[in-house]
């Protein structure tokens, strides 16, 4: 279905608490950081909290929505949904059932929020004993999402090569973006190469600096129409696309019994979501001015840089080299506000934010003219999720 | 002495893979079997992926087996990790059996002698309430 211009759906409003390391956040709760972050965003748009009239999340969501409508002091919930995507895959694919509530008339002002506490919550860096197939995973020594993805990589690194000076130069670039943004938690600490080198190995060939980190903080997107954004006082900006898909057999992936199919064994499983976010929007890769690629392994970004079709599979250890990712010269200017691995760890929603601000001409390390730009949601997890945004 | 020298994560079996662990405690490796069109899943998810059949019987590992992937996890983050790090991950295939893979250990294994395409042939760990957990040694 193509809407009508005037339906087109448009992030209104963006709005964020601060972003610490984890456990940094003591004196507000999970639920208070979530509220923060919404109603800096229904601010940012010019409306008040009670306007908004529907809530988008994704997996793991540990907030109730029926204490959210309380305590912003909505009126009226017309719509609630949870993608199924977890932890970081979701985001995007939060933000298109956002989309399509304001787009067929069901809820005039969504909320796209996540809000992570890890000193109150859980540490992601952690074992998780409910993860799905966890049987066949923990009594081998397999406990966490580096160790799981250490394999896929291996794999990749047998297949294509992996150049461990790629993956550096994905901490670094990511490292020097987050310099300039005063919001990351990275900022002010410089990244060497030799400081990348000399860190700890956490599982071959993931080193300390090739991994997110774990971090508190909130993020909130305001979701509206075309029509009704253009009435409100922040610069709207369009939605191309946001979907989510799941790869054919992918099951659980590389999180569970690594039983993916064999051709898509070295990928992130987003190959098909790619081609189908870009055909849904009508363009190109080659028609993205910057990128926020979820970056909670550094070797994941070269992969989703392939599986999104910017690189050939196994070139994106070269493009990257060549410092395509980074502000201001590369090709594909990407996490230009740091990403998970040096800005904050939100589950991409902070890489919405950024995306927002890119395509406001309010980023930290604005890429001139930026009209369109790509965010990706976390990669080896199914579904997950993708968005194409333009300025409106 | 077990590959995580008896601190082992014992399995907590479900209503899906119970029939799995209950064939590893009688050091059997059997995957899910489709009893209508022979596809063979792992991890068991009691459903099959072809022709959504619930009939399932269970069908054995073939003994050859080699390394698809591997990890050495150099860092200890979680309790029964209490072994000498680093330790190995093998995601194991079997090539008579396309499509299945198993994560498991290579208890034998040195940095250089474990790489991707290695054989491997299966041995069984005890860990305790009578579970015993598929592992592998390098294949001669």
């Amino acid at each position: 279905m193509r809407v009508a211009a005037a339906h087109t759906a448009c992030i209104a409003g963006i709005g964020q608490t601060e972003y610490t390391r984890r456990g940094g956040i003591t004196d507000r709760s999970e639920f208070q950081l979530a509220c923060q972050a919404i109603v800096a965003g229904a601010q940012d748009a010019g409306l008040a909290p009670a306007e908004l009239d529907g809530f988008a999340t994704f997996t793991e969501a540990r907030i109730d929505a029926a204490t959210l409508q309380l305590a912003l002091g909505m009126p009226s919930l017309r719509f609630s949904s949870s993608m199924w995507g977890g932890r970081g895959g979701g985001a995007c694919g939060a933000l298109g059932h956002a989309a399509m509530a304001v787009e067929t008339g069901r809820a005039r002002h969504v909320v796209v929020f996540r809000t992570i506490a890890q000193g109150q919550s859980r540490r992601y860096g952690r074992f998780d004993p409910q993860r799905a197939q966890g049987n066949m995973a923990a009594p081998f020594g397999l406990f966490t999402a580096p160790q799981m993805v250490a394999l896929v990589l291996q794999r990749y690194a047998h297949l294509h090569g992996l150049d461990p000076l790629a993956m550096a130069e994905v901490a670094l670039a990511f490292r020097g973006h987050a310099l300039r943004n005063p919001l990351a938690v990275f900022h002010g600490k410089p990244l060497t190469l030799e400081q990348y080198l000399a860190a700890r190995m956490i599982a071959e060939p993931l080193r300390l600096y090739d991994c997110c980190m774990e971090s508190d903080g909130a993020c909130a997107v305001v979701v509206t129409t075309r029509e009704r954004a253009r009435d409100l006082q922040a610069r709207p900006v369009e939605i191309l696309a946001a979907i989510e898909h799941g790869e054919a057999g992918w099951g659980v992936g590389p999180m569970g019994g690594h039983n993916m199919p064999e051709a898509r064994y070295a990928t992130g499983g987003q190959r098909d979501l790619g081609r189908e976010l870009f055909a849904r929007a009508g363009i190109a890769p080659a028609d993205v001015d910057f990128a926020q690629i979820y970056d909670h392994f550094t070797g994941m970004v070269l992969i989703a840089l392939e599986d999104f079709g910017f690189c050939a599979p196994g070139e994106a250890g070269a493009f990257v080299r060549a410092g395509q990712l980074r502000w201001p010269d590369g090709a594909l200017p990407t996490n230009t506000a740091g990403g998970c691995l040096s800005e904050a760890y939100v589950h991409g929603m902070n890489h919405v934010l950024e995306a927002v601000r890119q395509l406001r001409g309010d980023s930290t390390a604005q890429v001139a003219g930026a009209r369109i730009g790509l965010v990706t949601g976390g990669s080896v997890i199914s579904p997950s999720s993708a968005a194409l945004l333009a300025a409106a | 002495m077990s590959y995580f020298e008896g601190h082992d994560v014992a399995p907590v079996p479900n209503a899906d893979d119970a029939a799995f662990w209950a064939h590893c405690a009688e050091r059997r490796l059997m995957f899910q079997h489709c009893a209508d069109c022979a596809t063979v899943t792992h991890p068991p998810i009691g459903v099959c992926p072809h022709c959504q059949s619930l009939r399932r019987d269970w069908a054995e590992a073939p003994a050859e087996a080699r390394v698809y992937s591997c990890t050495w996890v150099h860092t200890a983050v979680h309790e029964a990790v209490k072994r000498p790090l680093p330790y190995n991950v093998a995601v194991i295939e079997f090539p008579a059996l396309p499509g299945v893979r198993l994560i498991s250990n290579v208890v034998d294994a040195a940095q250089e002698t474990l790489r991707i395409g290695t054989p491997v042939a299966l041995v069984w760990e005890t860990i305790g309430d009578g579970q015993a957990l598929p592992r592998f040694r390098l294949a001669s």
